[in-house]
């Protein structure tokens, strides 16, 4: 497979043919290797992702897409090539390290990642397209709900809520493309500079305030306490996720209208898993039945 | 989100592909070389748990014992299916005809060498070894393996906790010599690096090179600062940015290509 890398670097004209290689690899528990490459002649690192499984073609798209609009916030999607039967995504490598609960709470005195954070539901909002129809959010929630309705894992509860489910829900939540998966080990630091990454579910959902439940929730704990305080806690300046308020004002949504939505979030995070494994399902299956 | 070929969901079986340790280990044997339609052979001493299995979708899979004195078993020649086991002697030359395989893999079997030749220096004999593995290579073909750091003080190993439990307790190569020994051996585009957590499950390789080290390990480091004390953190910071964790790390991972 490194021979693979290197073809697709060196046709990309990213590297020399002979150029000397370093690779540092992770083979995670996703579906995708991920490696880092050292061109050792020119001191160049690149990303690399690297999967047998699936066709990375989509999350090349999603990735190019969120360079556009987040260019400072994401690493440069390079190029995206199928060979003997792997798929790989090049990037360019933003050394960083992962965000941590405590850089959030060190942001309160911080300004700079707070504004940093604050900016990027502002640019969300700023370089949302639009929707293209009048009821932006049925078609995706019609499709969650058909998913959800139909999985083993659905409990009493959340067939209860899917039962009274309608469009009167969602449909005076903004449409503003959310990242999907935005939680602390998706977010870094490079230089105290806010990086984003793994945008394969970019634009996935278009309902704002996801993107803010999910980093208050990964800031609180997984759990469904953790949902329940970020649902019934009216002013949220001492708590954990004390930038949702703020973030929620970024993105035109009011907060109280955010924290009603808490359930639906929850609904649209099980849908947005729904490929990441049994156990990630059962445990958000598990929140789910306890807010709803 | 990720659609199969076929569209079917990725998580459609339960299982991610890389969920199962078993499949981990057989990613990171896998990544030096394509093994569609190749051979593998895997020599093995003791039992570390065996990388070779039948979810291996080479054209042939040996895996094969090595055992001292004249007992090994007879086999087939050409082989014949495509998983087999054997056994050969550590005594007498490898009983595989020359350029017969595209991967051989040292799960452990250098340490383990090693520690059956206790009255020889543990780089000769994995110097000795890699100098009869490299023929029945085919061109191009790669040796790759694991083995304990042979570069981890004593005193760091024995703080550590000693050897895991059930491993050999010779390290036949360090960062150095590992490299050293297969360019000697005859081997080009040799890459060593650390590996953890455990040899049967892994997640990360980082190179040994000093750029690649600290990248690796700085990711590492702060990745788990949040659990760290500050002074705790600030001295695997200082370790990190010397690029001493190479030197510490317990376990390396190793491989090299058999020239053209």
């Amino acid at each position: 497979m490194l021979n693979l890398v290197r073809q697709a670097l060196v046709c990309s004209g990213l590297v020399e043919s002979q150029a000397r290689l370093v690779f540092n690899v992770m083979v995670s528990r996703g579906e995708a290797i991920a490696l880092d490459v050292w061109d050792a002649d020119k001191d160049a690192w690149y990303h690399v992702q690297a999967c047998s499984h699936y066709d990375l073609s989509e999350r090349f798209s999603s990735y190019c897409l969120a360079y556009d609009r987040f260019r400072d916030r994401t690493p440069r999607p390079l190029v995206h090539l199928r060979l003997d039967g792997w798929s790989l995504l090049v990037a360019t490598a933003c050394e960083h390290r992962v965000l941590s609960v405590g850089d959030l709470t060190a942001a309160r005195r911080s300004a700079r990642l707070l504004e940093q954070l604050i900016g990027f539901f502002a640019t969300a909002r700023a370089s949302s397209p639009g929707a293209a129809d009048a009821c932006p959010h049925d078609r995706f929630m019609a499709e969650a709900s058909a998913f959800l309705a139909a999985s083993a894992g659905a409990g009493s509860a959340l067939e209860r809520f899917l039962q009274q489910a309608d469009g009167a829900l969602w449909a005076d939540i903004p449409y503003i493309p959310q990242h999907g998966d935005f939680v602390l080990n998706n977010l870094g630091s490079a230089g105290g500079d806010l990086l984003v990454f793994d945008w394969e579910d970019y634009g996935a959902t278009a309902l704002a305030g996801f993107d803010i439940f999910m980093i208050s929730l990964s800031v609180a704990g997984m759990s469904a306490a953790s949902a329940q305080r970020i649902r019934d806690t009216e002013d949220a300046a001492a708590c954990p996720w004390f930038f949702a308020q703020r973030a929620c004002a970024a993105s035109a949504l009011p907060y109280a209208r955010f924290r009603r939505a808490v359930p639906l979030y929850l609904l649209v995070f099980r849908y947005l898993k729904r490929n990441y494994g049994r156990e990630v399902g059962q445990r958000i299956d598990t929140i789910l039945e306890q807010v709803l | 989100m990720a659609q199969g070929s076929c569209g079917e969901p990725a998580g459609a079986t339960g299982l991610r592909p890389y969920e199962s340790a078993s499949a981990r280990l057989r990613a990171v044997y896998q990544l030096p070389v394509a093994v569609d339609g190749a051979a593998v052979l895997e020599l093995h001493l003791r039992d570390h748990g065996r990388v070779v299995d039948g979810e291996w979708r080479a054209r042939q899979v040996v895996s094969c014992r090595l055992v001292g004195g004249g007992c090994g078993s007879p086999i087939a020649n050409p082989l014949t299916s495509r998983m087999q086991t054997c056994q050969a002697s550590y005594n007498e030359p490898l009983p595989f005809a020359a350029a017969s395989f595209n991967l051989v893999i040292l799960h452990h079997t250098l340490d383990d060498l090693a520690t059956a030749f206790p009255q020889r220096r543990p780089r000769q004999v994995a110097a000795e070894w890699l100098g009869r593995i490299a023929p029945i290579l085919a061109p191009g073909g790669v040796v790759a393996g694991c083995g304990r750091n042979g570069s981890i003080p004593h005193c760091w190993s024995w703080w550590r906790g000693g050897t895991t439990s059930g491993f050999s307790e010779v390290a036949a190569l360090g960062v150095h010599s590992c490299q050293s020994v297969l360019l000697g051996a005859g081997f080009r585009d040799v890459q060593v690096s650390n590996l953890w957590p455990d040899p049967q499950a892994p997640s990360s390789i980082a190179a040994v090179e000093t750029e690649a080290s600290r990248r690796a390990f700085r990711y590492a480091l702060e990745s788990s600062r949040a659990s760290l004390s500050r002074s705790g953190y600030l001295v695997r910071r200082v370790v990190v940015e010397l690029t001493l964790n190479r030197f510490l790390e317990q376990h390396l991972f190793y491989w090299g290509y058999r020239r053209c």
